[in-house]
């Protein structure tokens, strides 16, 4: 089996009580079908906290450190960074 | 009936409470002047509000000689009558909580009334540091489900207020 | 209340340290209204009062502890205190600021500000309790730690209602970037104030107050102050968590995925061991309290709660514990290539309590790693100097607070001076910007926070403008809206990033001298009009936001709006100048250091750089909206008549210092 590595910044990894997790993926799978996985995995909370009503601050993923949408073709080992945008301390 | 329920877990001692109750109840910005404290042990990384728990058994009214302080009956507050008051000081020696302040400039008692009903404090807490209830019944019953909940899902304690309000009361 | 505008406590305390003396002094109205308070009083004090050309730690130098208009008045952030004099490390105009509770405190007790000058015979604490102000013996504190000197004087004083101000055995030893430390972990760190503070034999400031503060309309105050609340509450970066969810150390992992994130003193950008020092570490294995906001604390009056409190259970470390930031983190983390989080913990703690500034500890730590691996240095005190040696890097902490051997003296000097006495090619290692190492954002990825390094009154620094307005992705409508154009959103572009620093450095002037903080108009960016802006694009109906305009009138009663908002900013920004022309700082000055004209090798910043040539053309630019003079960089004459900053127009007029 294959699989992607999924990252969790900030509250996310305080949502899902990891900061990494290895995900199995299937062939043809989208970033679309892995958000799906997740949503149910953990619920509203954390769906909820991908802001999509915050414009601007709204969750950012990116794939191997580069921002993808989500019909994006997973490939396997692929690095799945799911953060919210800050900046500065 | 009402009760102030301060959570010293979620205070995180920015001292909002006291400013917005010595501003309601004296129109002036000084915490030596609120009813309620926050007392700030930086060394622990603790904040802890310390305030009335207008006690059904209490020991202040009880202390007190010239019934000064008396219970009201609609918002169950325990009220200080500064007209009665001969400054001795019991009331403040014998509370368990340390909840009564004096001033020593303007020789007065500060004494918590619950605002009526709707206190201060509480309207300025973005953390959930002091909440109010009205009944009081629900709030251990709550406390004890969530604990309960946040055991059998093995979830983190924290989830609970951050992920979705910025860590706002819900 | 006697003093004619609400808000100010409406008196000054003057400390005269050789002589003993202490004057209390009633506030200068006209100062107020044009510098409203805190940064831009103190400047101006030190314009007016202090020798150009003495030695920083000199009795003569001048130590200014300034509140603002709106501190301890309930408002969203309002418990910064800030400090100036002129810094040991630099040589020039030195300023830091720091936030707790004890700014608050020194209103209540009926002082605005403080101004301390001259050296005690012997060491003394001043003590602050209302109208009760007396210098007191502190033979008993000397050569103490900063947690030991605060405690103590908690103890003999009114517990914990006793705000205490302290310095540590770094200062006393006279290394050269000592802080004031607030509270026990609240430092105006930068700059070298602490040091200042410990050459005039003053070793800490207690203050407790019981007074009250009234405003001038408290009605509309309270409304104003509501709004503000709710803007902060209510802005999409508040919402989010940006600092309730790990504090400041949330940049750390963020830091490193955008490939801003300095690594092995500015060699590269990302740190392959980020993870293993971010905030979620740190919440994970070190938070006190798990629920909700894992260890988190705030300032007076404030809804971020930006610091984070955390304990070392056990280990070689067992027993550290204190308050963590992100820069501290980035200085003795990323900076030195160390990823234990409790070797790094631990130094930062301990630079604390020997009261240093973690930042220029680190930054001198770093730079002498690498210094000894490209063979510059030698490791002459044989400490397996290199980047990632963690015990390496805690011994250097010891060793440079005590001034012990030859590294730990060198490192004292700061990592700019160190590199000069070094000589050879060692200062084309260092970073620093007029004689201050750079903070933890490399400049070469981030290019607003790269030019506000170069232009920086203090030297190489963020927080004179913190423009994170590049870094979050804002609507590009609003760049283009706000500072012409839409590249002002993009982190690597150069469009529109010198009206952008413009912007922010007026307000963050502001912030600074009303004694409120950074956060709120650059990183939430609640301060009007971008709420309303935002709030347009998303069609909106009611909108809150801060108005530090209206918020300031209401407090004190003067009339300001928007527009004299942005020019009181600009005045405080151009004394800064004026200040700095006289210590001889000119356009070749405002510079970025060589490092940073070398692309960065890896990660997403790969390649990007700070060409000279991109910021001479900045530079025009602002030169040419600041209307100082574009060869020397010394202010316009019409510009400080326009500003109404005559007194400032003669003197430096005099010394033929303007244009």
């Amino acid at each position: 089996m294959t699989y992607v590595t999924v990252k969790y910044l900030m509250v996310f990894s305080q949502i899902t009580r990891k900061r990494k997790e290895l995900i199995p993926i299937s062939e043809g799978m989208t970033l679309q079908d892995l958000m799906d996985i997740l949503y149910v995995k953990y619920g509203r909370r954390f769906k909820k906290a991908f802001g999509e009503d915050l414009g601007h601050r709204s969750a950012l993923i990116t794939i191997n450190s580069k921002v993808k949408e989500t019909p994006y073709i997973l490939n396997p080992g692929d690095e799945i960074l799911i953060s919210h945008i800050v900046g500065g301390g | 009936m009402g009760k102030l329920i301060f959570n010293y877990e979620k205070c995180t001692g920015c001292r909002a409470c006291e400013l917005a109750c010595s501003f309601h109840k004296e129109g002036v910005f000084a915490p030596s002047k609120s009813r309620i404290k926050i007392v700030r042990i930086d060394e622990e990384g603790l904040d802890i509000p310390i305030g009335c728990e207008h006690c059904d058994n209490a020991p202040c009214i009880t202390a007190c000689p010239t019934r000064a302080l008396s219970r009201n009956s609609e918002t169950n507050a325990i009220v200080l009558n500064p007209d009665f008051c001969i400054g001795c000081k019991q009331c403040m020696v014998i509370c368990p909580f340390g909840a009564i302040h004096y001033n020593e400039n303007r020789e007065i008692f500060y004494k918590c009334d619950l605002c009526d009903g709707s206190p201060e404090c509480v309207k300025w807490c973005v953390t959930g540091g002091i909440e109010y209830y009205e009944g009081i019944e629900e709030f251990p019953r709550r406390k004890s489900a969530d604990r309960i909940q946040h055991f059998l899902l093995n979830l983190p304690k924290s989830t609970r207020s951050i992920a979705t309000g910025g860590g706002n009361k819900e | 209340m006697t003093f004619d505008y609400g808000g100010y406590a409406g008196k000054t305390l003057r400390i005269d340290l050789t002589k003993g003396k202490i004057i209390k002094e009633t506030q200068s109205k006209p100062k107020l209204e044009k510098y409203l308070g805190g940064r831009g009083v103190d400047a101006k004090i030190l314009f007016d009062e202090l020798k150009p050309n003495i030695n920083p730690l000199h009795s003569d130098n001048v130590l200014c502890i300034s509140t603002g208009p709106i501190t301890g008045l309930l408002g969203p952030t309002t418990g910064r205190i800030n400090v100036a004099t002129k810094s040991p490390l630099t040589d020039i105009y030195g300023n830091s600021n720091a936030g707790s509770d004890w700014g608050p405190e020194l209103k209540y007790a009926g002082y605005d500000n403080i101004i301390i000058k001259g050296r005690a015979p012997k060491p003394v604490y001043l003590c602050i309790d209302d109208e009760h102000v007396e210098l007191k013996d502190a033979a008993h504190l000397w050569g103490e730690g900063v947690f030991e000197t605060t405690l103590t004087l908690q103890e003999e004083q009114r517990g914990y209602d006793t705000k205490v101000a302290a310095i540590g055995p770094a200062a006393e030893n006279g290394v050269l970037f000592c802080s004031i430390i607030f509270n026990l972990w609240d430092a105006a760190g930068r700059t070298g104030t602490g040091t200042v503070m410990a050459s005039k034999n003053l070793k800490a400031i207690t203050v407790s107050g019981s007074g009250e503060l009234r405003v001038a309309d408290p009605e509309r105050y309270l409304e104003i102050v509501r709004d503000g609340w709710l803007g902060v509450l209510n802005d999409p970066g508040f919402l989010m968590g940006e600092h309730q969810a790990l504090g400041t150390p949330i940049c750390v992992n963020w830091g490193n995925a955008q490939g801003w994130l300095p690594t092995r003193n500015f060699r590269e950008s990302t740190f392959e061991g980020a993870d293993s020092i971010s905030g979620e570490e740190f919440r994970d294995k070190y938070s006190t309290r798990s629920s909700p906001i894992p260890g988190g604390r705030a300032c007076m009056s404030c809804p971020n709660r930006c610091k984070r409190f955390g304990r070392i259970e056990s280990g070689k470390y067992a027993g550290t514990r204190g308050s963590i930031e992100f820069e501290g983190i980035a200085a003795f983390g990323s900076k030195c290539g160390v990823s234990d989080l409790e070797a790094v913990f631990h130094a930062y703690t301990l630079s604390n309590d020997y009261g240093m500034d973690c930042v220029s500890c680190g930054n001198a730590i770093a730079t002498f790693m690498e210094l000894v691996e490209e063979g510059v240095l030698e490791d002459i005190d044989k400490l397996g100097l290199r980047f990632g040696n963690a015990d390496a890097m805690v011994e250097m902490v010891h060793r440079i607070a005590n001034k012990q051997d030859k590294l730990g003296a060198l490192g004292a000097l700061g990592a700019y001076k160190a590199a000069l006495k070094i000589g050879k090619n060692a200062v084309d290692y260092t970073t620093s910007v007029k004689g201050i190492d750079t903070i933890a954002c490399d400049p070469r990825v981030a290019k607003g926070f790269g030019f506000t390094y170069a232009i920086s009154s203090r030297g190489s620094d963020h927080l004179r403008t913190h423009v994170v307005f590049e870094m979050i992705r804002m609507p590009p409508e609003i760049g283009k809206e706000l500072f012409g154009s839409e590249g002002a959103c993009d982190l690597m572009s150069y469009d529109g990033k010198v009206r952008m620093v413009l912007w922010h450095e007026n307000l963050a002037a502001i912030t600074d001298s009303i004694g409120s903080c950074r956060f709120m108009h650059a990183s939430y960016y609640a301060q009007y009009p971008v709420p309303e802006l935002l709030g347009k694009l998303r069609n909106k109906k009611e909108v809150n936001s801060i108005k530090y305009h209206d918020w300031i009138s209401a407090a004190t009663g003067m009339k300001i709006d928007y527009k004299k908002l942005l020019e009181i900013g600009n005045r405080i920004v151009n004394i800064e100048r004026a200040l700095n022309t006289r210590f001889g700082m000119r356009r070749k000055d405002d510079r970025l250091p060589k490092k940073f004209s070398k692309p960065i090798p890896k990660g997403p910043g790969k390649g990007q750089r700070f060409p000279k040539k991109q910021l001479e053309k900045m530079l025009d630019e602002y030169y040419t909206s600041r209307e100082w003079d574009l060869k020397t960089g010394l202010i316009k004459k019409s510009e400080l008549i326009k500003l109404d900053m005559k007194d400032v127009l003669d003197d430096l007029d005099k010394k033929k210092l303007v244009r």
